[in-house]
């Protein structure tokens, strides 16, 4: 065997000294056995008593600060969903106007509405800065500043424009928009359709119409251009503006109104309204008007 | 045997710690940094404990010791590598030569702490933790052959640095 095998071999106690010295050398193998006695009086060295109590600790402040953030988490996730449901639900805004009075809105990005009498008008200021979205019942007059899509939702039908004026009358079944400037994408019956300027769509009969006359205040709301709107519904909306209650017993009601609505002097705005029907009209007290054919 | 169970992963350092100390301390000749690597080791294991698994866990602490034990090295490279951070208390068994025992054992001590940092981790598992050279070869995952030689080398090497101390 070489010195290398003995020396292994008797390190790990598998030859004996005796068998040892013969081999490699009297001097030699003293040497080694001084070495290696020396070294096996050795202590392993003891770590500080304290090192587990310290490791303990150490994991203790982790697992703490671990569940501290998860819980500061949960509660700043908790605040935020509150913070912003609390600011969505207090930015709903809802204007409703009562039979005889308008009312003005002014959203923050300079659009204007002018909303007619017995009308509603809501939206959520917060998410109306991204996505312009209103939603109207009745009827009203839109100036929108030019900007991102806007649209208006209402019972019969969906209107969007980039920026523009129009008008919407959405009462009961009955859905009437002009366009005034700009281009005005409407949605209704299951159909779109793009108005241009003096253009107008009715969902009664379906299809959009043009209509050359238009006064030059006709986006000003105190003349609106009616186009092909049934008779009753102008009616209602004459009833709405001034108040009153009509009472159509001696006529019989069919046809449409293709005109000016004049929504500030009753007379003119009657007049205008009821003589292309050949008819006239009593204003009695209790602001009932009472429709009679003309003479 | 989830290494995120608290209790468990207690136990997990009662068994392992001490290896992963004696390791770094024979290799690097520092107790406190020893006992410090340790104790991070631990921490950062258990922080990850989704990480980690218990398949090849004393060579995965060996490798974070040894990785943690260099970084800290460089960091503080104004010590001076000699520095005897180790000390072996020794009992002598034979009263008569105490003062000659003594001496040797001085030598020795500081020819131990010149040894290749390897060499020097394979002697003493050896010699001071009475570890077989079988198991010497898997806690440090290299091949029976290569413990041999290292613990074979550090004995040539320890015996030519008392040789050369003798003739002063």
């Amino acid at each position: 065997m070489e010195n290398k095998k003995i020396l292994l071999n008797w390190l790990e106690g598998n030859l004996t000294d005796a068998q040892v010295e013969r081999e490699i050398g009297s001097e030699e193998f003293q040497l080694y056995k001084k070495i290696i006695d020396t070294s096996d009086k050795w202590e392993s060295p003891n770590r500080k008593s304290t090192h587990k109590a310290n490791f303990l600790r150490k994991m203790q402040s982790f697992n703490k600060r671990k569940t501290n953030t998860s819980i500061l988490i949960k509660y700043a996730a908790a605040l935020m969903i509150g913070i912003s449901s609390v600011l969505v639900f207090f930015a709903n805004q809802n204007i409703i106007t009562s039979v005889g009075n308008s009312e003005i809105v002014s959203i923050f990005d300079g659009t204007t509405i002018k909303l007619a009498p017995n009308s509603s008008l809501s939206y959520n200021s917060v998410l109306y800065f991204f996505n312009r979205k209103v939603t109207l019942e009745g009827n009203a007059l839109f100036n929108v500043i030019p900007g991102n899509s806007f649209t208006v939702n209402s019972p019969n039908g969906e209107v969007s424009v980039l920026g523009t004026s129009f008008n919407i009358i959405d009462r009961e079944d009955y859905f009437n928009v002009v366009c005034f400037t700009g281009k005005v994408a409407v949605k209704a019956n299951k159909q779109e359709v793009i108005l241009k300027p003096l253009e107008g769509f009715e969902n009664l009969s379906n299809k959009k119409s043009k209509f050359n006359d238009v006064s030059k205040d006709s986006s000003n709301n105190s003349y609106l251009y009616l186009n092909q709107v049934p008779l009753h519904i102008v009616l209602k909306e004459l009833s709405n503006f001034y108040n009153v209650a009509f009472n159509t017993d001696a006529v019989s009601l069919e046809g449409s109104y293709n005109g000016l609505f004049i929504n500030d002097q009753i007379e003119l705005a009657l007049k205008n309204v009821l003589y292309p029907f050949n008819f006239d009209f009593e204003l009695q007290k209790d602001n009932i008007v009472v429709i009679i054919p003309r003479q | 045997m989830n290494l995120c169970e608290e209790t468990f992963y207690v136990k997990i350092y009662d068994r392992y710690s001490e290896d992963l100390y004696k390791f770094l301390l024979y290799k690097y000749q520092d107790s406190q940094s020893a006992e410090d690597i340790t104790q991070n080791i631990f921490l950062k294991i258990w922080e990850n404990c989704k990480e980690y698994h218990l398949t090849n866990f004393k060579s995965l602490l060996f490798t974070m010791g040894n990785r943690e034990a260099l970084n800290q090295i460089k960091k503080q490279q104004t010590r001076d590598q000699y520095d005897p951070l180790v000390n072996f208390s020794y009992k002598p068994e034979t009263p008569e030569f105490i003062i000659e025992e003594k001496e040797f054992n001085l030598k020795l001590q500081s020819a131990i702490q010149k040894l290749k940092p390897d060499h020097r981790v394979a002697f003493l598992l050896h010699r001071v933790e009475k570890k077989k050279y079988k198991e010497i070869a898997e806690e440090l995952e290299i091949s029976i052959k290569t413990v041999e030689k290292r613990i074979h080398d550090a004995l040539l090497f320890l015996r030519s640095e008392i040789v050369e101390l003798k003739k002063y």
